[in-house]
């Protein structure tokens, strides 16, 4: 063996060894990823398992056309519309990453919801739900106020479930905590 | 026969696709990195990276004060890197350059990478430390060994799953708009019987992966025959396109280990091999799928966060 071949042996060897480490389900096992610099050495290889996605969650959105903050709102509108899957999506699929995205938004809007619920106002500060506001803002030119929500759908007979709704913003404009509703409207 | 360098050539080669599809996609998405798009910078760049640790959060840092001119001129160079590793797949320089493009727009798109672009990220790595340590065999080696841990561990989860069991996860997932196709529920809700024994034959066929380094070719060839089909399938009702890229790039080193193995083991070691791996794995996963009862998802259960909602209201559609 020369030199190099030993050096990728030692570098391949403790990598490996690692990475069975970090598919391990106790959570001490997970510890390299933490002193590991790119982060991404050490992927997690059980994709939907041992819980498979169950169900949707969809971000809704509706607004106050025109000026006048004190108008009716819109119907509520899907975020992301449901165009099926086209066959080139095998090829190329290039909204992938906004549906993750999106998705991933509104997961963690909802799971901060469940760990901090006392403190669901300061949700507004956060990057998913800025991420979302900015999106519902620029889908809704012209709007005086923009809302967007939550919902979990599970399909097979089980009713969709708000379980988040934002405030209603002004478009253009700080957010105006104190004259919004803070519960669900549905 | 493969050698080592072909092998790996080969998966430098298929990780080159995966990276020009992700390309493609972001360039046709481009808009979305604007103010207004999900991927736009300036907000998704508030999030605190110093909770990160010192090395992790100097690197986000570094990527977060990417101007988004300048993260685009990179998607621009990573397009030039990544033509140019599909022509010199054994240059390390390259090798390395890909996966430090690829590692900035995971750090910087944070919120939507996937397995696939990780899997990519994992084998330029190997590749990269392969070349610039000249032990293409050990790449090759420890690639092999990857592609079979992964699968194993995806099996093994499942099989230990509550949910992977009757063809249940199935139609759970493509139920979803997200990750399904409304068709294929329908045949599998119609079929229960085809839909559970598909289900187990995904879990079993990713479970018994690891036997590919020990069987002979007329076996090997239809294991990755059906790994192939199996991502295509993905691809086609979840959407997940380039994890057949990602994954099938793997598949050149598992060949190659696959003949070294044979040629280094007598006859009846390989078989002996084969057969007790296939009996190991095969039994487990059979012992899993019978003990470990099924469980149906709470009412208000979605993505195993099993806990109290606090529905508002009942959604009006």
């Amino acid at each position: 063996m020369t030199t190099g071949e030993i050096v990728a042996a030692a570098i391949f060897g403790i990598w490996f060894s690692l990475t069975v480490m970090v598919q391990l389900p106790w959570s001490w096992c997970k510890l390299p990823r933490k002193f590991e610099p790119s982060g991404h050495l050490f992927p997690g290889w059980h994709f939907f398992s041992p819980k498979p996605i169950i169900a949707d969650i969809e971000v809704m959105y509706r607004w106050v056309p025109g000026p006048d903050p004190d108008a009716a709102p819109t119907e509520w509108v899907d975020l992301v519309p449901n165009c099926g899957r086209p066959a080139r999506h095998v090829l190329i699929h290039a909204h992938r990453r906004t549906r993750k995205t999106i998705f991933h938004c509104a997961h963690q809007l909802i799971l901060a919801l469940q760990a901090f619920p006392e403190r669901r106002r300061d949700l507004c500060l956060t990057v998913p739900y800025l991420l979302l506001l900015d999106r519902v803002s620029s889908l809704c030119p012209g709007a005086a106020c923009v809302q967007f929500r939550i919902d979990i759908l599970r399909h097979g007979g089980h009713p969709a479930v708000t379980v988040f709704t934002s405030l209603s913003h002004a478009v253009d404009s700080e957010v105006e905590s104190g004259e919004l509703e803070l519960e669900a409207v549905s | 026969m493969i050698t080592a360098a072909e092998a790996t050539a080969l998966t430098a080669r298929l990780c080159c696709v995966a990276r020009a599809i992700c390309l493609l996609e972001w360039a046709l998405n481009r808009r979305e990195m604007r103010p207004g798009g999900v991927l736009n910078w300036s907000i998704a760049g508030l999030v605190d990276f110093s909770a990160h640790g010192l090395v992790k959060s100097r690197l986000e840092a570094l990527t977060a004060r990417l101007s988004h001119r300048a993260f685009l001129a990179l998607l621009v160079l990573d397009g030039l890197v990544t033509t140019a590793l599909f022509i010199f797949p054994a240059n390390p320089i390259l090798l390395g350059a890909a996966a430090s493009l690829l590692l900035i727009q995971m750090k910087r798109h944070y919120l939507c990478y996937d397995g696939a672009d990780e899997a990519v990220f994992f084998c330029l790595m190997a590749l990269t430390v392969g070349k610039i340590t000249g032990a293409d065999r050990l790449t090759a080696w420890f690639i092999a060994a990857e592609a079979c841990l992964a699968y194993l561990v995806a099996g093994i989860y499942k099989a230990a799953s509550p949910f992977w069991k009757g063809g249940q996860a199935l139609l759970l997932i493509t139920r979803t708009r997200l990750f399904g196709r409304e068709d294929v529920a329908k045949i599998l809700r119609r079929h229960v019987r085809i839909t559970a024994a598909s289900e187990f034959a995904i879990v079993f066929w990713e479970s018994v992966f690891p036997i590919a380094l020990f069987v002979p070719p007329e076996v090997l060839i239809p294991i990755l025959a059906v790994g192939l089909f199996f991502h295509l399938s993905c691809a086609w009702i979840m959407g997940l396109n380039t994890f057949l890229w990602a994954f099938g790039a793997m598949y050149p080193c598992v060949i190659f280990a696959n003949q070294e193995l044979r040629s280094a083991l007598s006859p009846a070691t390989r078989d002996y091999l084969s057969i007790g791996l296939l009996l190991t794995i095969g039994g487990a996963v059979a012992l899993l799928t019978a003990l470990v009862p099924r469980l149906r998802p709470l009412k208000n259960d979605y993505l195993g966060q099993v806990g109290e909602l606090a529905p508002t209201a009942p959604a009006t559609r």
